[in-house]
């Protein structure tokens, strides 16, 4: 067995471990470690595809912060998120099953449709100038969407995070209309609303 | 090209060696004695008080988020930088309009207060 062979076995064990896990754990935070060694077994699973650059963006930015991500949520939701009971359990399962088999089946096409005696990889495939090369000279506009992409995710999160609603701020401005009002009418009418 | 990670695997192995050691032995090792006050869980040595589970602030969704964004933007950097002599002025105002874009999308954080702490 060479070592390429080993490397995507071991990486795909705990992949695949880790993804049950993900799937399993009924503890959220839980699963977040679980999905934490996929994700890592993953980047290992790169390597054996020649995505050097890949891989260690991989580490980077799943394993690095979106991981951490999902455990602020899991933070932010709180212990009523532990509990998954749910009545349509089996219906989840089975939309699960089928769409887990339409998967399989079109990569095994993707598999059979393959050529064994595929040319070799060019020299620098995967790396930082390959990866580099291809994205900042063929994959320009792709490229700049990105940045438009990282705007809005941006704009979302301020939005959920601190913005106001313009139902809140219907609310809001009735709320301080009704305390003025009650105001003028002296001290006989109930109180103003504490702020 | 395996033989080039090989001590990234080494040092995934030695790692994970001593943390699973670690834990198995202090388990194996260490005296068990536990008392009914033993098992309270601990808090600067008073009675607890208060829920079990703390909520945290919406806040620290948004630093995280905010801290992914510029990751991504950083990740993106690295390759262009070992390409800058090859990709030439192309290359620069390529990447001047990404980073133009993500300056306007720090300067509209900025201006939301997503940056502010307390508010």
């Amino acid at each position: 067995m060479s070592s390429s062979t080993l490397l995507f076995c071991v990486c795909a064990f705990f992949a695949l471990a880790g993804a049950v896990g993900t799937v399993s754990a009924r503890r959220p935070l839980r699963a977040a470690m679980a999905l934490l060694a996929h994700i890592v077994a993953l980047a290992g699973l790169y390597l054996t595809l020649h995505a050097q650059l890949l891989a260690a963006i991989q580490l980077l930015v799943y394993a690095g912060a979106i991981v951490v991500l999902f455990v602020f949520v899991i933070m932010l939701i709180g212990p009523a998120s532990e509990t998954s009971g749910s009545g349509r359990a089996g219906m989840v399962r089975m939309t699960s099953l089928v769409l887990m088999g339409m998967v399989t089946v079109t990569i095994a096409f993707a598999i059979v449709d393959t050529d064994p005696a595929a040319p070799r990889l060019p020299a620098g495939y995967g790396d930082v100038e390959g990866v580099g090369g291809a994205l900042y000279t063929q994959g320009l506009v792709p490229f700049e969407i990105i940045s438009i992409t990282l705007l809005v995710a941006i704009i979302g999160a301020v939005a959920v995070a601190r913005g106001k609603t313009a139902v809140e701020k219907q609310i809001e401005a009735k709320e301080k209309a009704r305390a003025e009002v009650e105001a003028r009418l002296g001290e006989g009418a109930a109180p103003a609303p504490a702020e | 090209m395996f033989e080039t990670y090989l001590p990234v695997f080494l040092m995934l192995g030695v790692a994970t060696l001593v943390a699973t050691l670690m834990f198995t032995l202090t388990s194996l090792l260490g005296p068990k004695k536990p008392t009914p006050e033993k098992m309270i869980p601990y808090e600067a040595g008073s009675n607890t008080t208060g829920a079990r589970h703390l909520r945290l602030s919406v806040k620290f969704y948004l630093t995280a988020i905010l801290f992914v964004v510029f990751d991504i933007e950083a990740v993106f950097l690295y390759p262009w930088a070992s390409l800058f002599r090859e990709l030439g002025w192309f290359g620069f105002l390529e990447m001047l309009l990404f980073l133009t874009i993500l300056g306007v999308t720090l300067v509209y954080a900025w201006k939301k207060g997503a940056l502010e702490w307390e508010k």
